[in-house]
């Protein structure tokens, strides 16, 4: 059994801590990014008559996309931080029910940490619309925010980053009168001061949403997140499910640092865009009265079978089958000789960075102009004088006190946006080098090149740009191991019979791939590979090679809307099955002379 | 046991071997003191690295041996400090009366030593001679081509450390491919002086031997293997496969390939605790600590350890605590076979670098001619059409998959794939992040000099060369290095003493010295250049603003009232920011694209393809033609190539989807036309775009192979070029190890 605290290094065995990562006391990334503050996040939605219309891509109302988008939500809460508070609010419905009474307003969810039960079933809530809830009359919109502002009172400022998501197709909420509206700016305002965030997500309607209209004075932008993407008023805005993915981690620096170039100080924030995810360690249980327990580690001297105390425990290396002492105190010296920082060293052209140079996940470097003016300045001129002149940067590594020194490049990335009008943000990013002993020699490896003829390296050409995956996103894969884990623990939370499997996202499309298999075919015969398991009926099968749209696997699905909920790793291509004419091209062909000869079932 | 290895050292202990080392420089040291040095670190690294190499040693040239020659000191076996401590003893033993061993007397018994003791086990078999070659031999050259046979057939390699002695002798020379080169080192070996005849005629012997032995014996001065014992802690071990089986690339074809760690963390050993109650020993079965484990409920006062029996498992799912047992907590992982199977090609530019996550393998074909020509056409393909594999992989049976890219690889003769894991949605965070401050036109030359003056690869030395500082392939982990260093120092020394940290290490550590003192100047205009100004940190909450404020165009004096009126405690640098965002319009413009425009015509095409609003399939499709053309035809020296073959990709992927396979067809003939003598053309063959055949659209009458064809006859056409073109790229990535 392997409980938390074993992993932590409580067992006989001593790790040494090195190759952490971590930046500071709180920022162990490799456990989850919970920085200092956890999210409390309310999800406020104007029960419109066109949140229930059909949506443009024809896969559920709009209303069906909110409540997907709010259970992804949790789910992802779930497995990176389970201590958030989420909610939900529901206004313009014709039922009322909150704490402070106000018409029109319902309060479906109140702020909390995510639980199985609401990710089970808050789907189901459409179904129960009419008979719970239905359509109603205009609730007063400052009402909503002072209940959005009343929950978030219960929360301690300084531990929690305050958010509301608001959901509506109108882009001008009902007001009686000019006083209602100012009462509204009021509230926003209030808001502000506490530190809350107010998110819009604009939903389609007959009218185009102007932002200017009304919701830009009451929704608020982070000084730290000014850019295209914020102010945008494009249709793009209403990519739900993208939108919602990308505000699902509130942003968070691992650490605050100085980068020194001789005396000069740049101010940097770290922060970690890749995190890998991985799954919890158990906490030890009493099975008889689900009693959580609590472990004790007792050192004991074998010799005299005495208890010890931790100061009568030291730590040695076994070497050339000798014990020799390494107190812990000089492990600490032998990893402090460098101070801790961050010193720019000098810069290597960018074919320097070889791909194998890499060990590990990588930060990312944003100027910190908050701690030394002039530091935003800088990053603009040398990003893009470093990409101009194809370098990369060097520097000297001490992430803190008691970690060792390590050699890392920066990677230049210039902002830009896609044609979702996602940002790529403007930065460097931090990878870690491998020292020599890190790296593998593989002279031992009996390596031979291979001659290729031209025709050959044709033939994998065309089966290359043939299996080739458009817009590939890894974004759009699911860890299979992760979510079923989850999906189990959700199964035995809500005590379920039978827990369903999740699917498996990361898997080939053999079906989809079925189309190009003469290409496939190609590519082998011109390496004179036998392919083993030829069935009888080869060309039959061609069967399914698809006539449609379909554009091989790993495409997206099919629909062309940017707003499907859920387009996972791989769509699979069409595979509508059309009779092939009998007379296959590719039939007679003398490439595949090896395969016929064969003769196998022909 | 993989990666066995016996070596047996024979050290020269005559008279000659006291004398002092003349390339010593200002260090004053004698031959043995230097040989012992030598030989102490390359035992220390055994004793650190390797587990199953065994060492032996043998004295020659001392009269206290039986038969007057030569003395065992040490049979072959794992090295214990003992021996490392011995070893930094010899120093000190008395001088003895002969001036030097004989060399070939001894090898000839370690050689049979050597093939003796491994009798017909496998392992590497190694000889370490270090002498100053001062000694009588009595062997003759017949004698010496029976010992080079012998050598031969044991398979020994002989690392022969020379001191004082065969320092004409350069192993770059030793060639006879390069005939002048290999006359000139002939040469001077025959006619090098010494100041003993035994050492003329030694190295006579020694040359002759090398000669012989060209793949089975080295020759190094001492200071350079000094040198190169002192740098390198890096341990060569036998490269196993981790993972041997099918990459599949469908349900039918798969290549055999092998896998092997190329880059991953070499971690610090393990420290163990031990008991400090008694005394300590040095002897590993003494001071034991075990570690009682106990689990208790911890409302219990008198904390009574629950058995394991009834101890499970509780996983937090939100703020429920899931009791799990050990049968669900099976059923709950996720368990494959084994699985290594293709999911696609992806441009290399839709996978940013920050996405390699992981450690890396590398992964090669199994040795079979097929197989390795199928790996090897899909390395070059894909170095080629600049893209990547992605696939699925389980490496072990019963674990979970893994969405992993391979990279394309080409070394001087060879071709691989490396291995690196891809996040998934989980890993990913999508934060948002404000536009930079814009920097200066002078600023930007300031920066643009910095980096010139403080390029690695050009450093200026003292007598005017350049050379490249921190070459990271030598640069060994430091803190590794004094952890060694501390170690033995304190296993030969047994003192509580820290030695400081070896000014080597110090010194390859901090290159920036060198750096800043020649980037100096540019260094000072940077800082003159920007307004750096360091603040206090204070803890606060994040700062926003209205959005109102930022989105609409004002004058900057509305916009300070607004500041002052709406932003509570806002500093001059929020004020700025404020207003340079209000200045500077952003957002993005969404009306509908009518016309590709040349400055990003890919993104105009597919906006134009993908518009709902209208269709403008056909207008696009015209308009991308002309605009490929243009490119083309402006192009000095093929300076809008690049461009030109991205929007013919564009359009050849929307004549798929937009079921237009014939007007591609049909242009992609009109541009043979029209370029086939240009390098454009022969850019389009090396990146494999072909007619659409029927097999990608049906509305193609293209088959595949008329496809494949089509790319065949234009390859033989323009073979030098496209071969040109082919060896650019893989230049690129090839790296030769």
């Amino acid at each position: 059994m392997d409980f938390e605290e074993e992993h932590a290094g409580g067992d006989d065995i001593e790790e040494i801590q090195d190759g952490e990562d971590i930046f500071g006391e709180d920022a162990d990334i490799s456990v989850h990014d919970s920085g200092s503050k956890k999210d409390a996040v309310i999800f406020l939605v104007d029960c419109k008559k066109a949140l229930f219309d059909m949506d443009q891509d024809g896969q559920g109302t709009v209303f069906s996309k909110i409540l997907s988008a709010f259970s992804s939500f949790m789910k992802a809460k779930i497995i990176s931080s389970p201590d958030d508070r989420i909610g939900m609010i529901f206004y313009n419905t014709k039922s009322t029910n909150n704490q402070l009474k106000f018409n029109n307003i319902t309060e479906i969810y109140k702020l909390d940490g995510p639980s199985a039960d609401i990710i089970k079933n808050c789907l189901k809530i459409e179904q129960n619309f009419e008979k719970d809830y239905q359509l109603g009359n205009n609730a007063h919109f400052h009402e909503c925010l002072w209940l959005c502002n009343h929950e978030f009172k219960e929360l301690d400022k300084n531990k929690f980053n305050m958010r509301i998501f608001l959901f509506t197709p109108d882009d001008l909420p009902y007001f009686k009168d000019q006083n209602a509206r100012s009462s509204a700016l009021k509230y926003a305002k209030q808001l502000k001061d506490a530190d809350v965030q107010i998110e819009l997500f604009p939903l389609p309607s007959q009218n185009e949403f102007k932002i200017a209209r009304f919701y830009g004075e009451i929704i608020t932008v982070d000084l730290d997140e000014v850019n295209n993407a914020v102010l945008d008023t494009s249709t793009k805005i209403m990519d739900l499910h993208q939108r919602i993915k990308q505000k699902e981690f509130k942003k968070r620096a691992l650490n605050r640092l100085i980068m020194d170039i001789d005396d000069i100080k740049i101010g940097l924030k770290i922060y970690c865009l890749v995190n890998k995810a991985k799954k919890p360690y158990g906490k030890p249980l009493d099975r008889r009265y689900n009693q959580q327990l609590k472990k004790k580690a007792q050192f004991i001297d074998e010799e005299t079978g005495q208890a010890l105390f931790p100061q009568q425990i030291s730590t040695h290396l076994i070497l050339g089958n000798e014990k020799i002492a390494i107190p812990k105190e000089y492990m600490a010296k032998i990893k402090g000789f460098e101070k801790p920082g961050m010193t720019l060293i000098g810069f290597k052209s960018s074919s320097a960075l070889k791909d194998y140079h890499n060990y590990r996940a990588s930060y990312f470097l944003y100027p910190d102009d908050e701690h030394v003016n002039g530091s935003s300045q800088f990053f603009d001129a040398l990003i893009q004088q470093m990409i101009l002149k194809e370098k990369i940067g060097i520097v000297r590594l001490v992430p803190k006190q008691g970690s060792q020194v390590r050699f890392c490049a920066l990677l230049p990335q210039a902002e830009q946006y896609d044609e979702n009008h996602f940002q790529t943000p403007p930065g460097l990013h931090l990878i870690f080098l491998p020292y020599a002993d890190d790296i593998r020699g593989l002279s031992s490896v009996k390596q031979e090149g291979a001659e290729i003829t031209r025709q050959t390296l044709n033939a994998a050409k065309i089966l290359v740009n043939a299996l080739t995956i458009q817009d590939f996103d890894c974004s759009n894969f699911e860890d299979p191991s992760i979510q079923k884990f989850y999906t189990y623990l959700q199964g035995l939370a809500l005590q379920e019979q039978n827990i369903e499997e999740p699917e498996d996202l990361l898997q080939p499309d053999f079906k989809g791939m079925e189309k190009y298999r003469d290409i496939v075919n190609l590519f082998m015969s011109n390496v004179s590979l036998e392919c083993s398991n030829m069935p009888s009926k080869a060309r039959g099968q061609g069967g399914a090679r698809g006539r449609g749209r379909g554009r091989g696997r790993g495409k997206q699905e099919e629909s062309d809307s940017d707003d499907c909920p859920k387009v996972k790793g791989r769509g699979r291509g069409s595979t509508s099955k059309q009779k092939v004419e009998e007379e296959d091209s590719l039939d007679g062909e003398e490439i595949y002379q090896p395969i016929k000869k064969r003769g196998r079932g022909r | 046991m993989s990666g066995k290895e016996a070596t047996l050292i024979l050290l020269d202990v005559g008279a000659s071997m006291y004398s002092q080392y003349q390339q010593g420089g200002s260090k004053k040291l004698s031959r043995l003191e230097l040989a012992v040095d030598c030989l102490g670190l390359m035992i220390q690294q055994k004793i650190f690295n390797y587990k199953n190499h065994e060492v032996g040693l043998i004295l020659f040239g001392t009269e206290e041996a039986p038969d007057g020659k030569t003395l065992y000191i040490q049979d072959l076996s794992i090295p214990d400090l003992d021996f490392f401590r011995n070893i930094s003893d010899l120093p000190n033993h008395d001088v003895g009366q002969q001036v030097g061993g004989d060399i070939f007397d001894a090898l000839d018994k370690a050689v049979h030593a050597l093939d003796d003791h491994a009798k017909t086990k496998k392992m590497e078999k190694k000889i370490f001679i270090l002498t100053a070659g001062c000694g009588q031999t009595d062997y003759s050259e017949k004698q010496i081509t029976k010992l080079i046979k012998m050598i031969e057939k044991v398979d020994v390699k002989i690392n022969f450390i020379a001191l004082d002695f065969m320092n004409d002798y350069n192993g770059d020379m030793d060639d006879p491919e390069k005939p002048e080169e290999f006359e000139a080192l002939n040469n001077r070996m025959l006619t090098a002086s010494y100041q003993c005849q035994e050492q003329s005629i030694n190295s006579r012997y020694v040359f002759l031997m090398v000669q012989e032995l060209r793949n089975n014996m080295r020759i190094f001065p001492a200071n350079v293997a000094f040198e190169l014992y002192s740098q390198f802690h890096t341990r060569s071990l036998q490269a196993r496969a981790s993972f041997r089986g099918d990459f599949q690339i469908n349900d039918e074809i798969s290549i055999q390939v092998l896998i092997y760690k190329r880059c991953f963390e070499e971690r610090l050993p393990t420290l163990r605790k031990h008991s400090t109650l008694g005394e300590f020993q040095t002897d590993i079965n003494k001071n034991h600590v075990r570690n009682d484990l106990i689990y208790y409920n911890p409302e219990d006062p008198n904390m009574t350890p629950i058995e394991k029996d009834n101890i499970i498992r509780g996983y937090q799912y939100g703020r429920n605590l899931v009791p799990v047992d050990q049968i669900m907590e099976d059923k709950m992982k996720y368990q494959c076979p084994r699985q290594f199977q293709l999911l696609g090609f992806v441009d290399r530019s839709h996978i940013p670098r920050y996405y390699y996550t992981s450690t890396v393998d590398m992964v090669i074909a199994v040795e079979n001619q097929k197989q390795q020509k199928a790996l090897a056409a899909l390395v070059i393909a894909l170095i080629a059409t600049r893209k990547v594999a992605i696939a699925r992989f389980v490496g072990r049976e019963k674990t979970a998959p893994k969405l992993i890219m391979l990279l394309p690889h080409k070394s001087k003769n060879s071709q691989c794939f490396w291995m690196i894991s891809l996040p998934t949605t989980e890993d990913i965070r999508h934060f948002q992040f404000a536009a930079l401050k814009r920097s200066t036109p002078p600023q930007q030359m300031a920066v643009s000099a910095m980096i010139d003056s403080m390029d690695l690869e050009k450093m200026p030395t003292e007598d005017g060369q350049f050379e490249e500082l921190l070459k990271m392939k030598y640069v060994a982990n430091p803190t590794r290095q004094y952890f060694q260093q501390v170690v033995m120092h304190k296993a030969i020394t047994r003192s509580d003493v820290l030695p400081p940290i070896s000014p080597l290490i110090l010194e390859y550590l901090h290159p920036e010295v060198r750096v800043y003192n020649y980037a100096k100047e540019a260094l000072q205009k940077v800082k003159a250049a920007f307004k750096f100004k360091i603040n206090e940190i204070k803890k606060q909450g994040d700062k926003k603003v209205f959005w109102k404020q930022l989105f609409e165009e004002q004058s900057t004096e509305q916009i300070q009232q607004q500041v002052e009126d709406e932003v509570v405690e806002i500093n001059q640098e929020e004020e700025e920011m404020v207003n340079m965002f209000a200045k500077q319009k952003l957002g993005f413009n969404d009306d509908i694209i009518k016309e590709i425009g040349t400055v990003d015509p890919t993104s105009d095409f597919r906006k134009m393809i993908t518009e709902k609003r209208v269709d403008l399939v056909d207008t696009a499709l015209q308009q991308i033609q002309k605009v490929i053309i243009q490119f083309v035809d402006q192009s000095l020296k093929g300076s809008f190539y690049p461009k030109a073959l991205e929007c013919l990709k564009e359009m050849r992927k929307a004549c798929i989807t937009e079921d237009e396979a014939p007007v591609f067809n049909k242009y992609l003939h009109v541009l043979k036309e029209k370029y086939s003598q240009l390098v454009f053309w022969a850019q389009i063959v090396q990146q494999g775009i072909t007619l659409i055949s029927n097999i990608e659209n049906q509305k193609s009458h293209v088959s595949a192979d008329e496809a494949q064809e089509f790319l065949n006859k234009e390859d033989i056409s323009h073979k030098q070029l496209v071969d040109q073109l082919q060896h650019e790229e893989e230049d690129l990535l090839a790296e030769i190890d």
